[in-house]
Formats: structure tokens, C-alpha cells, sequence
């Protein structure tokens, strides 16, 4: 037995792992991101130019590091240079391409005359419409000049986004790739555009930035980045800069400063095994989950682990009173129905409970409050939370007066969905027994028949539902959305509602998580129940 | 067994009577600190003149080169009951409490009962600025220099830590706001490390702001630019006494400073100066605030303030109705349907148990079109477009006439908006018209127009992209299918969620969709309508807005602080977008807020927060 435990304890590692990864992918593979939220009534204010603040968010949450693995050591150059080159493609004037170099010379030429004929032109007003839109253009854009991108060729604003974005996400794994890039392309702004991205990619991120309260070393080492990080910030130039200001700025600054930390930049096998495996979103949130940190909220900046066990008594408390109301009514009815099996009693019971399975909880909930809180009409009870206001602070017997109280509606809402399922469960585990032999000569023997019932065929056909409590136990912490949502239950559920809202991933996570390890530890003991229960059943 | 029942409940009675005793004991000292408030007030307000310095803090408003002036608003009623508890509800939980970092509506709102800014909107006129934690305010002639005058004697809240742990020891000695805080608070600003990404763009032009004595500070700017007003007036002093320091008040190095600002331990904590306190936040449940007894200013006569965080509407106005809450501060439209607009008598409304009034929200919802496509770029398009949307009936039937229409990018009872502009009537005949002028017919029988575009046939047949989570929307916009497609136009309705909505807007992968601004009080138009926003990744231009009239006039108002010339300029843009419809400008959103009556003389401000509680009291 001791070593079927063992046994099954070690096979939940591996489950859990697996789980988490599908999870994980799953969420991070969604559309969009936390970064992304407008107010709930769809309404923005004007988003500002926010990059920086943008790069430090995605940092904190690790949303810059790839999903599963990291390949970002083997980028070469020209994967560097091709997002460079978008953007440098973006900033330089859109060429103009034949058929409107030829409008051009036309509507200077009709220009040319409009001025040497003055009066040619109507109201002495020069050129009009399009050939003075063309004109500008032309004062605009030197034709002759190289430095310009063709129209077609102009990057969309999603590729610009996309290109802005992976440089930046790219970190620090580019920085040899932007130097070679900044000493060597032919074309200036290209060589301007990767010293700018250098003063991005070069920094580091600071250590466990999200510790209101980080310990000593780290606030050394956080304090030496951090020093370092306002140097490198400074070493970029506007986009208007000289060309030899920019060749100035990379020959003093940018170029000893690599001398000095190329072995940052260099790694070898060993380091890319690890790169490739741990620094990825899935190995930071492992590395958080071995130290029984879930990380941040994305939304309030509060540890998940916190809320979640500042919410679990709620969802706890609802989750036993639902369970336990339920197997009290269902369990007797279950037995009550095998006794009267096929009359018309156990049919009513049925039909009745089959009804009460088809209702929606979410809907019940709403007529329950309607009906019995919000006084039409009747206000018997309170209309949500969890323990009433006047009890606050008062002893502890009040309390729990009270919390029964508010927890009376959402409490049925949970439960008459499962008694149908339940008593039916309790119904064949009766029916199962009930002709065994042994029931036979228990009643031969002169037992009186509530001896026979509750003795020999109850202890023996509840087996199954027995088991069922594992499966069940999960409930306990995962919780109900909706009941909690409609009836204000600040527990776990609520919580997975509103962060699913946000997208915030570690609070999702947290939650799933926490009722996979539920979900496996009560499979686990359902099945060691099955053992306890029934001595003919051995795992050995 | 029965033993300890017996012993549980005679600890029950006991501990009642404890808890009985130190109610009546607290009951017996607010009463007493409610007595020696409306004594004070009485002298307050007899000898004001006798007070050293209230004459300095008066006299300044006489000054002419003060910017600020004094108050026309009353924010404290004079015949208000004392005390009582208001609680009112908030949807969601804030996403903390930095106020630098956080800016989200509810964020802000709770801010400005616990902080101050250093000048604040006159509620009444908001155009002019009224001394706050400022008594003075000069500038230079074109706008780039601003000295602020801050008041004398005014103290930082205590954070609510735990003072029992000695670890907070330090804290126990009261901080005073000075100069130095004003500083820190641009300083934090502008700096890349914190996460205040929603002003970033405001301060970025400022040069130098230094500290001229322990009172007085001096913010200077590279250049006149106009919201440099609201932006310097409207700071706010932080705490530098508290972010510089760790829990245990050991100094921060200097450079870790801005790096743990986002995350510092006092976000807990929150602190200001304002009439409240904050003292505590729990998640999915309350956020408590507290009369701040040592305000400089005068005192609220609202004791406390709960936000009861409530997610479902429905809930929220359960408890409204059983008085378990005082205010809600917008019905939901279903609600507002089913109880007043069609309660019969025996709605709570009418029989007197619960009040309601309407109020303006600050924000419009648009259709925006994306101009660089061939389906929008014409002109008579997009007017068509506005033309075929039936706004009236829209408002009237889909929002329970909560709306206003809206025909242009300001809030509809500012005086930017151009009197001469009469919004366009819903008119399928002309809309069709435009349509057949613009090139657009039905050349291949199906019902749906066609045109030649550069040699390719285009039909007209566009996805609107919609927010998914606003019913209202969803139904307005098959009420517009409806009518476009009797006039040859094909719509598909794409209700997606607003993370997915925005990546497709940023990516300008959209032909149009369905938006919403919210509005201030200043104007700046730079950002939505300057055609370089167009072009910028992630710019707020979605729409690609070209017009060089528009930008001539946009550059203008950057730069202009007469009054009277820039609504003349604002006018100006407004008739050119009307001209020019980029978007189908829809309607501006009201809300229904309720309250129950022991809320008494509940007014509402005409800007945001509307509805700040200051001049409400609860009669018991």
C-alpha cells in the first residue's frame, strides 16, 4: 500500500508538469496581452507613446522571453539587420516611383510657366489641386535621391510593431549582432538606428523587481544595474544627428564598453543548453512555482499566492456546505428511492430531480435573489457577500450566524444541481447490494429490516459514492464562477472570473493550478478510499 | 456535549458585552469629536481674519499675475449633518494604488479624496484653476516658466501601517509637504525607469524644475506649449520622504530610486494630503476611507467612505435597494429600463424609496473608417455613412434615450463645439446619392454597390470590428446593418475583444470599427487628429486622418493660450471634421446614477469626478 502511494505521489510530478505546460501554452498562445486593457465601458483615453513603460512591463512578467525554448543565442546578424531594416525602411521619405516622377516634371513645367506667365494662371494663385500637392512633394523629396523607400515596399504598420517589438524583446542575446551591425552596414541610418537599439538591448533587466522588500544582495547587485543602465541609456542619439556624432558616440562609448563585457555575449555549449531550456517564460514560472510563488498580478501587482489564500476560506467554506448538504439529502433519497424502486414515488422523486439538474444555476440564482432578497417579495435573505456588515467585529457565534445567513441561496444553487447525479449514484449502489446473498441471510437470521438496511446495504452499495467525494474535492477550491459572481463571494472563482477578464495570466494560472494539484490529490484518495473501504481491494 | 454548548454560549454573552461596551465607547467619543468639529467650524468661521497667514494665502488671489483664482464652486454645504457612514459601489477592483502609475478611472477618483493636486479645476468654470495645495502660481510671458507657491503647514497623511511593529517606528514623526515633494514628483515623472506611461508624453517637454526655497519651486519648459498649464498646475507633491526609503526606513541609493518606485512598499499604503485617509483595501470586498480630521481645509461632513466592490450589476442594485448601499453610480441601460422607464407606480422610483438623476459621461462612441483603404478614402463615403446611421432612433431605442449625439471630438456642452453645426439628419435617399455620385452602383444585379478601383472591381462589403463586451453596441449595430444594406451596403459585424480589437487597429488591419474616447475638459487634438499621428506605430490617428488645414490648425493650438482664439481655432476643426466625417461621430454616453434618499443634497459636478461627494451628507 505505502508503496503504491509513493508510487502514485511520484507519477502526480510529471502529470502536474505536463498539465502545466498545456496550460501555459494554451494561455500564452491566446490573442493579445495584459499590456492591453480598455475601461469597462469601451471607452480609451488618448494612448500615449509609452515604449519604455511598454518594455519594463513586458520585462517584469517575463512577456519578452519566448514560450518553451530560448534560440535567441544562435540569432545571426542578418536576422538582427532584416528588423533594422524595417525600421530604418520606415523612416526614410516613400520614393517616388516613375509615373509620378513624370507628373512632377509636368506640373513643374506648368509651373515654370504659370511664373513666367503670370497672368496665365487664374487669380495669380500658381498651381492647383494636384500639381501643387505634387510640387510640395517634390520641394519635399529630392527625386535624385537614393535614401528613400519605395512605396511598395514600405513596411505595413504590423510588420513596423512586429519589428520594433522582437528587436527589443531580443534583449541582450543581440547586442554583438547591433554592434557589427553599428560598425559595419553601408547604409548611415541603418548603422544610427542599431546604436539607438543598442542603448535598449545592452541594458539589463533588474533582479526580483516585484519585492517591495528584496534582500540585501540583490538590492547590491540591482544597484550596480541600475547604474549601469542610466550610462547605457545615455549613449543614443536623436534621429536627426550628424553622422559623425553617431560614428563619435560608438568608437568612445558603445565599443570599449563591449571590450570590457564581451564574455556576457559569449557562450558556450553548456550556457546554450541552458539558455535554450531555462531562460523561457515556462522555466521562469517553474522556477517562481518551485519556491511556491505564483508571481505577480499583472492587474493589481499583488502576489497571486496572497489573494489566492486570502480567498480560499470563502470559496471553502461554500464549497463544504454545498458538498455536504448535498450528499445528506442525496444519500437518503438515493437509499429511499431503491427502496420504492420502480413505484410511483421513486418516478416523481426522479422527475422532480431530473428537473432541478436541468435548471441552470446561473438562473436560478438570479430568481432566488429576486424573489427572496430584493423584497419582491420577500427580503428573508441578504443579497450577497459573505457575512453581514452588523457582524463584523462581533463574537464569533454572530459571525457564523450571519455567514450561514448570506450563504443559505448561494448554497442551494450549488447543490440541487448534483442531487440528481448523487441519488442516483446511492440508488444503484443500493440496488447493487440489495439482492447479494448476504442481505438474504441477514434478514433470514431475524434482523430487524432498518438493521439490514443501514448495517449490511448501506456499508456496502455506498462504496462508489464514497469514492465520488475525491473526485469532488477539487470544487472545494476551484469554486463556482458564476454563483460567485452573482451573489458576491469573494473567493476563488470570482477571482478566475475577473482575471480572465484581464488577461491576467499568472492569476489564471495560480487558479488552474491549484485545482489540478486538488483534482490530483483527490484521485489519489479516492482510490486509497476504495482500499480502506473494501478490504478485497488491495493496490499491492 | 451539553457542557459545551452551555460554556459556548456563556463566552457568546460575554464577548457581546465587550463588544457591546466598546461600541457604546466609541459611539461616546465620536459624539465627542463631532462636538469639538462644529466648535471649531463656528470659530473658523467667525475669525478666519484673525488667523496669521489665511490673509497671505487670500490676499494672493488679488494678485494679478496669479494664475489661479479664487473658487466659484461651494464643495462643503453649511447646513450639513455631521457623520455617517456613504457607501457607494465600485465594479471592479483598482489596480492598486501608485498614483503616479495607476490611471484608471477608479484610481483616480479615490485620489482625489486622499491627495491634492497642487491647483485644482474650478468645478463650476473649468477653465480656470483654484488654489489647492498652491496659494500662488506665476508664469513668464510666453508660458514657459511657472513658479508655484505652495502652502505653508500642510502634512503628509500617515501611511496605515501597523504601528504596534517597531519596524514602523520612523513613520511616527509627521512629515511636512514641501517644494522638495514637488520636485520628486517630476522627477518621477519623467523618468524612463517608472511605469507613468499616461504622462510621459505631458512632461517630456519640460527642461527644469527646481527648487527656489522650502516653499516654492520653479518648473521651466523647453518651449510655450499649451497644456503645459494643466500640466504643471494639475501635479501633484509625492511622499519623497517615503519612496526613498525601505519599510524599515533605511535611505534607497539613489539610483534604485526610480527602479522600485513602481513597486515600492508604500503602494499599500497610499498617502495624500486630501479631506479622506485611506485606511484599508480588500480585495473583492471594500475599500475604507476616513475624514482626514487634521485637513488643512475645511472639513467634509461625511465621516467615512466604503467602496463596496461588486461585480454583477444586479447584485449592486439588490443591495441598493435594501439599503445596504447608498449609491450606485450607473444603472445598468437593462435596469434603467425595467425600473424606471417602464417601472409602473410601484417602482422604487416612483414611491419615493430611491432617487436617480442623469448625468453626462465624459466620453463619445464613434465608427471609425479607415481612410487609407478604397473603400473609405472618399469623402462623400464617409458621409454617406454618417447619413445612413440613424442615430435619433438608435439613442432612443437602443440606449433608452442615455445619449446625446454627438457631432464632433468634444464633449457636447463644451463651447469649442461650432453652434453653426447642425448634426446630419438620418437620410437614406441622399446617403444613396453620395453613394452613386462617389462612383458606387450596382453593376452586377446582386444588390450590393460595386466601383472599378484602379482596374479592380471593389464591392462594397466592409467588416466592422466591434467591442464585444458593450450589448448596447452589439444591438445598435445590426439596427445600421439593417438600414446600409437597403441602400446597396454590405456590413459584417465582427464583435471581437478589446485586447484583439486593438492589435488589428495598431496593425491598421481593419476596414472600420466601433469607439470610444473619454473626454477632458482640455482639449488637445494632437494625437488623434495630426496627420503625423497616422503614420506613427501604435498612433492614436487609426483612421489616417490627413488634412493640412486640420494640421495648421492642431500646430495652432498647441501653441495658443488666449481663451477666445483657441475656441475660434477649436470651432474651425470642428467644421472641417464635420466637413470631412473620418469618423460617424455617434453619440455621448449619459449614466443613471441612484442613490437612496438619507443621501441628501447629492449634486453633481459638471466635470469628472462628477460624482465627488464633498457637498453631499447623509441625514440619519
Amino acid at each position: 500500500m505505502i508503496s503504491y502511494i509513493i508510487k502514485r505521489i511520484l507519477l502526480m510530478i510529471p502529470t502536474f508538469v505536463v498539465i502545466s505546460m498545456i496550460i501555459f501554452v494554451v494561455l500564452n498562445l491566446a490573442p493579445g496581452d495584459p499590456s492591453a486593457r480598455a475601461a469597462a465601458d469601451g471607452t480609451e483615453t488618448v494612448s500615449q507613446d509609452a515604449q519604455e513603460a511598454y518594455r519594463l512591463f513586458q520585462q517584469q512578467f517575463n512577456l519578452d522571453k519566448p514560450i518553451l525554448f530560448n534560440t535567441r543565442f544562435s540569432l545571426s546578424t542578418e536576422d538582427v539587420e532584416e528588423k533594422v531594416l524595417i525600421l530604418a525602411n520606415f523612416q526614410r521619405p516613400i520614393c517616388l516611383d516613375e509615373e509620378a516622377l513624370e507628373a512632377l516634371e509636368e506640373a513643374e513645367e506648368i509651373a515654370e510657366e504659370a511664373e513666367l506667365a503670370p497672368d496665365m494662371a487664374p487669380d495669380g494663385e500658381g498651381p492647383v489641386g494636384e500639381e501643387a500637392e505634387l510640387l510640395e512633394l517634390a520641394a519635399e523629396a529630392d527625386p535624385e535621391e537614393e535614401d528613400c523607400t519605395p512605396l511598395a515596399e514600405r513596411p505595413s504598420s504590423g510588420e513596423i510593431i512586429n519589428a520594433q517589438e522582437t528587436l527589443t524583446n531580443w534583449g541582450n542575446y543581440t547586442v554583438p549582432q547591433l554592434l557589427t551591425l553599428a560598425k559595419e552596414h553601408e547604409r548611415a541610418d541603418v548603422r544610427h538606428l542599431a546604436v539607438n537599439q543598442l542603448s535598449t538591448n545592452a541594458r539589463r533587466p533588474m533582479l526580483a523587481l516585484s519585492d517591495p522588500d528584496p534582500p540585501p544582495e540583490i538590492r547590491e547587485q540591482n544597484r550596480e544595474i541600475a547604474r549601469e543602465n542610466s550610462t547605457l541609456r545615455r549613449w543614443q542619439l536623436p534621429m536627426d544627428a550628424e553622422e559623425e556624432a553617431v560614428e563619435e558616440m560608438l568608437r568612445e562609448n558603445w565599443l570599449p564598453w563591449y571590450e570590457e563585457h564581451a564574455q556576457r555575449f559569449e557562450f558556450s555549449t553548456a550556457d546554450k543548453v541552458g539558455i535554450f531550456f531555462l531562460d523561457t517564460r515556462f522555466a521562469k514560472y517553474w522556477e517562481n512555482l518551485l519556491k511556491l510563488d505564483f508571481g505577480l498580478s499583472t492587474n493589481d501587482r499583488r502576489p497571486v499566492m496572497d489573494t489566492i489564500l486570502d480567498r480560499l476560506p470563502y470559496t471553502m467554506t461554500l464549497g463544504f456546505l454545498a458538498i455536504l448538504l448535498a450528499y445528506l439529502i442525496a444519500v437518503p433519497l438515493g437509499i429511499w428511492s431503491a427502496y420504492n424502486q420502480n413505484t410511483k414515488r421513486d418516478q416523481f422523486v426522479t422527475v422532480i430531480l431530473f428537473m432541478l439538474y436541468s435548471l441552470p444555476s446561473f438562473f436560478t440564482a438570479v430568481l432566488l435573489l429576486e424573489f427572496f432578497a430584493v423584497g419582491r417579495p420577500f427580503t428573508w435573505f441578504p443579497t450577497g457577500g459573505f457575512i453581514g456588515e452588523e457582524a463584523r467585529g462581533m463574537p464569533l457565534l454572530t459571525q457564523m450566524v450571519s455567514a450561514s445567513w448570506h450563504l443559505i441561496l448561494p448554497v442551494i444553487c450549488l447543490t440541487y444541481g448534483s442531487l440528481a447525479a448523487l441519488s442516483r449514484y446511492a440508488r444503484t449502489g443500493i440496488l447493487d447490494v440489495i439482492r447479494a446473498d448476504y442481505i438474504r441471510t441477514a434478514r433470514a437470521k431475524g434482523l430487524s429490516e432498518s438493521m439490514v438496511i443501514l448495517k449490511h446495504a448501506v456499508r456496502n452499495g455506498m462504496i462508489p459514492i464514497l469514492t465520488l467525494m475525491g473526485s469532488i474535492l477539487p470544487f472545494l477550491v476551484s469554486g463556482s464562477l458564476v454563483i460567485e459572481y452573482i451573489f458576491n463571494i469573494p473567493g476563488i472563482g470570482l477571482y478566475l472570473y475577473q482575471s480572465i477578464f484581464m488577461y491576467d495570466y499568472n492569476a489564471i494560472m495560480g487558479c488552474l493550478l491549484i485545482s489540478t494539484v486538488m483534482t490530483l490529490v483527490g484521485l489519489l484518495l479516492s482510490d486509497i478510499s476504495y482500499a480502506i473501504v473494501d478490504p478485497r481491494i488491495t493496490f499491492d | 456535549m451539553l457542557a459545551t454548548i452551555v460554556s459556548m454560549w456563556q463566552n457568546h454573552q460575554m464577548s457581546s458585552q465587550v463588544v457591546e461596551l466598546n461600541q457604546s465607547l466609541s459611539e461616546l467619543d465620536r459624539t465627542m469629536s463631532s462636538i469639538h468639529r462644529q466648535l471649531e467650524r463656528g470659530i473658523s468661521v467667525s475669525g478666519t481674519a484673525g488667523v496669521p497667514g489665511g490673509d497671505q494665502y487670500a490676499d494672493a488671489l488679488n494678485d494679478p499675475d496669479n494664475l489661479l483664482e479664487a473658487p466659484t464652486d461651494e464643495l462643503i454645504y453649511a447646513d450639513a449633518q455631521e457623520g455617517g457612514t456613504l457607501r457607494r459601489l465600485m465594479l471592479t477592483d483598482p489596480a492598486g494604488f501608485n498614483w503616479l502609475v495607476e490611471n484608471s478611472v477608479d484610481v483616480n477618483e479615490i485620489m482625489t479624496y486622499v491627495h491634492e493636486g497642487f491647483a485644482r479645476v474650478d468645478f463650476n468654470d473649468p477653465d480656470n484653476y483654484v488654489p489647492s495645495l498652491a496659494y500662488k502660481v506665476t508664469a513668464n510671458d510666453d508660458f514657459t516658466e511657472y513658479t508655484v507657491h505652495l502652502r505653508e503647514g500642510v502634512y503628509w497623511q500617515r501611511p496605515n501601517v501597523d504601528m504596534s511593529d517597531p519596524r514602523y517606528e520612523w513613520l511616527r514623526e509627521r512629515q511636512e509637504v514641501t517644494a522638495e515633494d514637488a520636485v520628486f514628483y517630476f522627477e518621477m515623472a519623467q523618468h524612463p525607469e517608472v511605469q507613468a506611461a499616461h504622462i510621459a508624453n505631458y512632461v517630456e517637454d519640460i527642461k527644469e524644475v527646481e527648487q527656489l526655497d522650502r516653499y516654492t519651486f520653479r518648473v521651466t519648459w523647453d518651449r510655450p506649449i499649451y497644456h503645459s498649464r494643466s500640466t504643471t498646475m494639475g501635479g501633484y507633491p509625492l511622499p519623497k520622504y517615503l519612496y526613498t526609503r525601505d519599510r524599515d526606513g533605511n535611505e534607497l541609493p539613489e539610483e534604485m530610486v526610480p527602479a522600485e518606485f513602481n513597486n515600492h512598499w508604500t503602494n499599500d499604503y497610499p498617502v495624500g494630503t486630501g479631506p479622506y485617509r485611506f485606511i484599508s483595501f480588500r480585495a473583492g470586498d471594500r475599500i475604507v476611507l476616513e475624514r482626514n480630521d487634521d485637513y488643512w481645509g475645511e472639513l467634509p461632513p461625511i465621516e467615512q467612505i466604503e467602496y463596496r466592490i461588486i461585480p454583477d450589476a444586479d447584485a449592486g442594485f439588490a443591495q441598493l435597494m435594501r439599503g445596504q448601499i447608498d449609491f450606485i453610480p450607473r444603472l445598468d441601460y437593462s435596469r434603467y429600463r425595467t425600473e424606471i422607464v417602464r417601472g409602473g407606480d410601484n417602482s422604487p422610483f416612483k414611491t419615493g424609496e430611491l432617487e436617480h438623476d442623469t448625468i453626462d459621461q465624459f466620453a463619445y462612441h464613434y465608427i471609425g473608417w479607415n481612410a487609407d483603404k478604397p473603400l473609405f478614402e472618399d469623402r462623400r463615403v464617409r458621409k454617406a455613412m454618417t447619413l445612413a446611421f440613424n442615430r435619433e432612433a438608435i439613442i432612443e431605442n437602443a440606449l433608452h434615450g442615455l445619449a446625446t449625439i454627438q457631432t464632433g471630438p468634444y464633449y457636447w456642452d463644451h463651447p469649442a463645439n461650432n453652434p453653426d453645426i447642425e448634426p446630419l439628419p438620418f437620410d437614406l435617399e441622399r446617403a444613396a446619392e453620395l453613394l452613386d455620385e462617389a462612383g458606387w452602383v450596382d453593376q452586377t444585379g446582386d444588390g450590393i454597390r460595386n466601383k472599378e478601383i484602379d482596374g479592380e472591381m471593389h464591392t462594397f462589403r466592409f467588416t466592422l470590428i466591434s467591442y464585444n463586451h458593450r450589448p448596447e453596441v452589439q444591438r445598435w449595430v445590426s439596427v445600421y446593418a439593417d438600414d446600409l444594406r437597403r441602400i446597396g451596403v454590405e456590413l459584417r459585424n465582427d464583435p471581437v475583444d478589446w485586447a484583439l480589437m486593438q492589435r488589428r487597429m495598431e496593425e491598421k488591419n481593419f476596414d472600420a470599427f466601433t469607439g470610444g474616447w473619454g473626454l477632458g475638459w482640455q482639449i488637445d487634438l494632437y494625437q488623434i487628429w495630426h496627420s503625423s499621428q497616422a503614420d506613427v506605430p501604435r498612433g492614436s490617428n487609426r483612421v489616417g486622418f490627413r488634412n493640412e488645414e486640420a494640421d495648421v490648425i492642431i500646430e495652432a493650438l498647441r501653441t495658443e493660450f488666449d481663451e477666445d482664439k483657441r475656441i475660434e481655432l477649436l470651432r474651425e476643426f470642428h467644421e472641417i471634421v464635420h466637413h470631412e466625417q473620418p469618423y460617424t461621430f455617434a453619440y455621448a454616453p449619459k449614466e443613471v446614477s441612484a442613490w437612496q434618499p438619507r443621501l441628501q443634497n447629492v449634486v453633481f459636478q459638471r466635470i469628472r469626478p462628477q460624482s465627488y461627494s464633498l457637498p453631499w451628507y447623509i441625514s440619519e
